[in-house]
């Protein structure tokens, strides 16, 4: 079994306790990054809880940024910290001008539920009222307010 | 004149002096037509006041689901509680997979007032400002939204 690096140790958060970043907080120019770093580095470490690294979410950006979740991970497991992950990131992902990068963001930022697909929206369908409070449905006018609603960094 | 059922009188919410559910609020995995069903019982108890049962709204149920109004109306003035409306709906309404009536329902959650039809958006410019406090406006994303600030079922 590899031993984990140190510096993955200490820069992971505990999902078992805690939650990611917020899929709007970026990194290297793209919303979802940092939420999907995050959890990289916690699995690595152990502390992933319920949460998943190469999800379906993450993999809107890494599809986006043409990145393999494998090999961020391989990058992420030598402790590298979200300086050096946006470098790394901006090497690999797949080259774009940066109005596209914004609006890809910006797509995703504003998304509302009647925009994803079908299969997503059947699911969400279930998984709001179980994890957003029902006083707060008001507050839920795009797909990422879920998340930011049930990790309590909108308040109901 | 027919007599009101006991029970319909029982259940029904007096709209002179409250409001009925919000569109939001779900039966039978409907949106919509929790409202429709508190203006009707409302209608028939003669306690409607200035709201309308089989209006606009209503009609965007009534022809996803090709349950008709007066049918609807007929079945509630037997007394049903919201059960067995319920009920009545899952049997009656055009069967369809419950992805379909999930993206009908986010269809209409997320629907901008710039995505209504002309005439609505005309009556809407002046219905707006003369029942939402000009303070509130920002909080009016969603075509409900307006029913919801209108009716004070918006949390602060």
């Amino acid at each position: 079994m590899s031993t984990i690096n140190d510096n993955v140790k200490k820069l992971a958060p505990d999902l078992t306790k805690g939650f990611p970043a917020s899929p709007h907080k970026m990194i290297a120019g793209y919303v979802l990054a940092a939420r999907c770093v995050d959890k990289c580095r916690a699995v690595l470490a152990g502390t992933n809880g319920e949460y998943h690294f190469d999800c379906p979410l993450d993999n809107m950006w890494l599809g986006f940024a043409g990145i393999k979740g494998s090999d961020l991970k391989e990058f992420v497991a030598t402790g590298a910290d979200n300086d050096a992950v946006a470098k790394w990131v901006t090497e690999h992902a797949t080259k774009r001008p940066r109005v596209e990068i914004v609006k890809w963001n910006n797509e995703w930022r504003y998304k509302r539920m009647s925009e994803l697909p079908g299969e997503l929206q059947e699911f969400m369908e279930d998984y709001i009222p179980a994890n957003v409070p029902a006083n707060a449905i008001h507050k839920l006018r795009y797909f990422f307010d879920i998340y930011d609603l049930e990790e309590k960094r909108i308040r109901a | 004149m027919n007599a009101v059922h006991p029970k319909v009188l029982e259940l029904a919410a007096d709209l002179t002096t409250s409001f009925p559910r919000s569109p939001r609020d779900m039966l039978a995995g409907y949106i919509i037509v929790a409202r429709a069903v508190d203006k009707c019982r409302a209608e028939l108890a003669g306690k409607v006041g200035a709201y309308k049962f089989d209006g606009f709204m209503d009609g965007l149920f009534f022809s996803f689901t090709g349950i008709t109004g007066p049918a609807l109306r007929e079945f509630i003035a037997t007394g049903a509680e919201d059960e067995a409306v319920a009920r009545w709906i899952s049997e009656h309404a055009r069967k369809r997979p419950r992805a379909e009536i999930v993206q009908w329902n986010n269809e209409w959650r997320y629907k901008r007032i710039s995505e209504m039809p002309d005439r609505f958006q005309q009556f809407m410019e002046r219905y707006i400002p003369s029942v939402i406090d000009p303070e509130q406006m920002p909080k009016l994303t969603y075509l409900f939204d307006v029913f919801d600030l209108e009716e004070k079922k918006f949390g602060s």
